[in-house]
């Protein structure tokens, strides 16, 4: 099978298939693809005229078939995009009667030589037992466009962030991966944010991605935890009403929290049974990045005091939901008095 | 001829870029983006109220339509740029997504989207509160984004990006506001202020700025209301007046009182604030706020000012935090988020407050460090004890007084203390025994000849029982005899309560004993721990006797003793009541060292 590259090395080639199979959902390699297609196959002039998008949950086949076979308007060629193809699928909703069916499978084995029609399938799978989906198959260029692996995405990202002659600081680098959580077209998008912010200058600093790169709950949570345990009492509040603002159900806040001080309890346990960060990771089946913090985080800290951090975050939890105590005076308290006693006992 | 009057924020609305608070990197962007001419199709604005989304909208509109602009700027003075400041260019329209929400008016901006701006170079669509949009007008919105027309620049503006379904933000380029700092957001008050020639105690910004939490608007808002309140000067005071919020100086003092006991002042105290028509729930708030503030302000020890969320440094509020001890405000806590909790329920707000402020000048500071709000009280002087006690049964009888009115109009609730009172009297205490100079004469004349005589007899005398009978007796343990009385324990106090009831049990002794010994014996039954006292008892008895004191009981002793008997039941009776009130875990026994 053609990697995704090689496709469209080919389309720039003007080597172009008449059907195009376009699996998966990775934004931007599906932009990349629509970009060099248009490029390739229509004048800019003509693209008003010979471009045209069919959306499977409002059209039909039938209009499909129509467009497909009548002849483009002055130009050489026409494109069509053919959205929501949920036939393809096993889900329900898009029927094709046996007559239409048989028209369809006609012109898969036949397109017409000026048309260039694409099939974008951002589903996670097709149903292959399908007649049409068989067809199709058969008579086609799949494109696979899937989403790569988070470490994958990493590593085409580096390569792109070179090719646009940028560099990041390696702080920034880790903050901006933990941000983007693997996402490669994410990754794109802020990068071309940044772009916009710095187009001179080609280090991105940490300052940049922190304050340009929107932050995720999970990651603001992460920072919360960081605070804490570095017991910074002043910013750990200031945060956490700043979540607040945001809207952030202070529930899910001390919900995140409580899953974060475990993680820290489970990697000091393991450590304590020497086990190395490697060994943690696996064990966890956590990234070995966040171990690496993790046991940064919690070397100050007594196994104890650890689960006694955690057993009261479970109390909070508990008054927030029973309505002992409001979100914020609950949470306020536990900073406070766990900063106190972790350091009383450390002093 | 009167103009009409314009609020704070709203003339004083940033309309460049570099006016924008705290928001550098966001506008430094967004002026890249114009004079790089390299616009998105779609920003998504996001972040807490007053923070500058809908400001640097519209300063955007204006920038990238202005013919003069400069470094992403714009003039400000050309007819387009201030058609777009009044609202009335045709191009720029803005739609406040929470009374538009449906699909209908989203379509409708897809149609006419497709059309050419008229006079500008782009048409700008600012769409505030986008978070409010259903679902399908979120769909329809998303088939413009996805091929969005030439010159058109959407602008989303919302506080909730939660909200947001994925696929719109991730066609967006996505902008997070921050929080403005209090500092921020004092200097921009600072600068109003020279401006209008107001003038100002600092304090009351900083005031301000905490109550607005980070909103320059609510901030302007405030400091608005302030000044047409104060006539023209911004004080202090204008200021808790105008946010409802209690005096630092009497809070402060409140807190002082309370720890060093003084109820009837602090009650006073209190009854003042409210008389001055301060609101009970706004009280225990604050107060709160203050003991979260001196903790902070403990644990910190560089300046904290900033994440006050009540208080600020003057030198009475340094001066607490150096007095109050960790555990008292943490137990303070503990009793304030209570009553805060009982204050929604009630509608009598004053006696919780008048309650909880006796609680509160019980707290005593010399307990080891407990971090749970909820800590031990402990007993100081006896008298003042009592006196409290009697407070508290009056407070306890106005509040079931009051909680019976409080039935009719809300759902029944039980009596707590009530509750604990019932079921601490039926469960007497062991150390009292009825009959202990009984057992006294037994113990002083009892002897091994006996014991083991009695314990012979025991098997017999249980098998010759009715069964009924037989399953009491044999719970009894026979523990101590003189030549005419004996000593049983048994496990419960209810068997020992049936043992002396029950009249054949006595009759067949009789008999049983009358046939084997001939005499005539008396049974004492007590209960395991009674006996364990009796005992104990004795023996310091003996040690006394030892020194000295005549062997016999004359009858002044006996008195002399009983009347000893008396008192500890009192003292008992007292620490039942304390534990019905303050529940058992919250009652800790100590013995008067003094006496």
């Amino acid at each position: 099978m053609k990697d995704f590259q090689q496709i469209l090395q080919e389309i720039n080639n003007k080597k172009v298939a008449p059907l195009y199979l376009v699996q998966g959902s990775e934004a931007y390699f599906i932009r990349q693809f629509e970009k060099a297609i248009i490029k390739n196959c229509l004048a800019p002039e003509d693209i008003a005229m010979n471009f045209v998008q069919i959306d499977l949950t409002e059209q039909t086949l039938d209009d499909f078939l129509f467009e497909a076979t009548s002849y483009p308007f002055l130009g050489e060629r026409k494109v069509i995009f053919v959205r929501e193809p949920r036939f393809l699928t096993g889900q329900k909703g898009q029927v094709i009667d046996q007559m239409l069916q048989e028209k369809f499978i006609d012109y898969l084995k036949d397109p017409a030589s000026f048309t260039v029609a694409i099939f974008f399938a951002p589903y996670e799978k097709l149903d292959r037992r399908k007649k049409l989906t068989k067809q199709l198959l058969k008579m086609c260029q799949l494109v696979d466009v899937t989403s790569p692996k988070p470490h994958e995405a990493e590593k085409y990202f580096a390569q792109y962030l070179e090719n646009s002659g940028y560099r990041m600081e390696d702080k920034a680098w880790h903050l901006f991966m933990q941000l983007t959580a693997g996402n490669l077209s994410k990754m794109i998008h802020e990068l071309n944010k940044i772009s916009v912010y710095q187009a001179q200058t080609e280090v991105i600093t940490l300052e940049t991605v922190e304050q340009l790169v929107p932050k995720n709950l999970e990651y603001n949570v992460f920072e919360l935890n960081r605070l804490v345990m570095a017991g910074d009492i002043q910013n750990a509040l200031q945060f956490y009403q700043e979540l607040l603002m945001k809207k952030e159900d202070p529930i899910k806040i001390i919900a995140l929290l409580i899953s974060e001080f475990r993680l820290l309890l489970q990697v000091k346990i393991l450590q304590e049974q020497h086990s190395g960060q490697r060994q943690i990771s696996d064990q966890l089946g956590i990234h070995w990045y966040r171990i690496k913090l993790a046991l940064e985080k919690c070397s100050h800290f007594s196994l104890e005091q650890l689960a006694d951090a955690l057993e009261s975050l479970i109390d909070v939890d508990y008054q927030i939901k029973t309505g002992q105590m409001d979100a914020t005076t609950s949470f306020d308290f536990f900073v406070l008095s766990f900063c106190e006693r972790t350091q009383m006992i450390s002093n | 001829m009167m103009s009409s009057y314009q609020a704070l924020y709203r003339v004083w609305r940033p309309q460049r870029f570099d006016d924008v608070a705290g928001q550098q990197m966001i506008t430094q962007t967004l002026k890249n983006a114009i004079a790089n001419h390299n616009p998105a199709h779609a920003y998504l604005l996001t972040g807490p109220r007053g923070t500058g989304k809908t400001s640097v909208a519209k300063i955007f509109a204006k920038a990238i339509n202005c013919p003069h602009s400069v470094d992403g700027e714009p003039c400000n003075e050309c007819e387009i740029c201030q058609e777009i400041t009044s609202g009335s260019l045709g191009d720029v329209i803005e739609i406040d997504a929470a009374s538009n929400n449906g699909v209908e008016e989203i379509r409708e901006i897809r149609e006419k989207a497709n059309y050419a701006p008229t006079r500008a170079e782009y048409k700008v669509y600012i769409i505030d509160e986008v978070h409010m949009l259903s679902m399908g007008a979120f769909n329809a919105l998303l088939k413009t984004l996805e091929e969005p027309p030439e010159k058109v620049i959407f602008i989303l503006a919302t506080t909730d990006p939660h909200k947001i379904p994925a696929t719109i933000i991730s066609r967006t380029q996505r902008f997070d506001f921050r929080r403005i700092s209090q500092e921020t957001i004092i200097q921009r008050m600072v600068l109003i202020l020279n401006e209008e020639n107001i003038t100002f105690e600092k304090e009351a910004l900083q005031l301000i700025a905490q109550t607005a939490e980070g909103g320059l608007r609510d901030a302007l808002s405030i400091l608005d209301q302030v000044i047409s309140y104060a006539n023209g000067s911004v004080t202090q005071v204008a200021v808790r007046d105008i946010t409802g919020s209690i005096t630092q100086e009497l809070l402060i003092e409140y807190l002082q009182l309370l720890y060093h006991h003084d109820t009837s002042e602090a009650l006073q105290a209190l009854n003042q604030l409210l008389a001055e028509g301060k609101e009970a729930y706004r009280f225990i708030e604050d107060a709160l706020m203050l003991c979260r503030d001196i903790l902070l302000a403990k644990a910190v020890k560089s300046d904290v000012a900033v994440t006050f969320k009540y208080a600020h440094h003057t030198p009475a509020f340094d001066a607490i935090v150096q007095q109050l001890p960790t555990n008292f405000l943490y137990q303070a806590v503990g009793v304030l988020s209570q009553t805060q909790k009982n204050l929604k329920q009630t509608t009598h707000k004053e006696i919780y407050l008048e309650v909880a402020t006796i609680q509160l000048c019980e707290i005593s500071d010399k307990n080891s460090a407990t971090a749970t709000p909820a800590g031990d009280y402990e007993v100081v002087d006896t008298a003042a004890y009592e006196e409290i006690v009697h407070q508290l049964q009056d407070m306890q009888k106005q509040l079931e007084q009051l909680q019976a009115i409080d039935k009719v109009a809300s759902e029944p609730k039980i009596v707590e203390p009530k509750q604990t009172l019932i079921s601490k009297n039926n469960q007497e205490d062991a150390s009292v025994v009825p009959n202990q100079s009984e057992v006294f004469a037994v113990l002083d004349e009892a002897t091994h000849q006996d014991r083991a005589f009695l314990f012979d007899l025991w098997p017999d005398f249980i098998s010759q029982l009715e069964v009924g009978q037989s399953a009491i007796m044999n719970n009894g343990t026979p523990v101590a005899a003189s030549p005419n009385t004996w000593v049983i324990t048994f496990e419960y106090k209810i068997l020992v309560e049936r043992f002396e009831t029950d009249e054949l049990i006595s009759k067949s002794l009789q008999q049983f004993l009358e046939t084997i010994h001939q005499s005539q014996i008396k049974i004492i039954a007590l209960t395991n721990e009674q006996w364990k006292n009796v005992r104990e008892n004795y023996i310091l008895e003996r040690k006394k006797l030892k020194q000295g004191i005549p062997v016999d009981f004359s009858e002044e002793e006996k008195k002399e003793y009983e009347q000893r008997i008396q008192e500890e039941e009192k003292t008992k009776e007292i620490i039942n009541q304390a534990v019905a009130f303050f529940g058992e875990d919250t009652v800790k026994i100590m013995e008067d060292d003094n006496k």
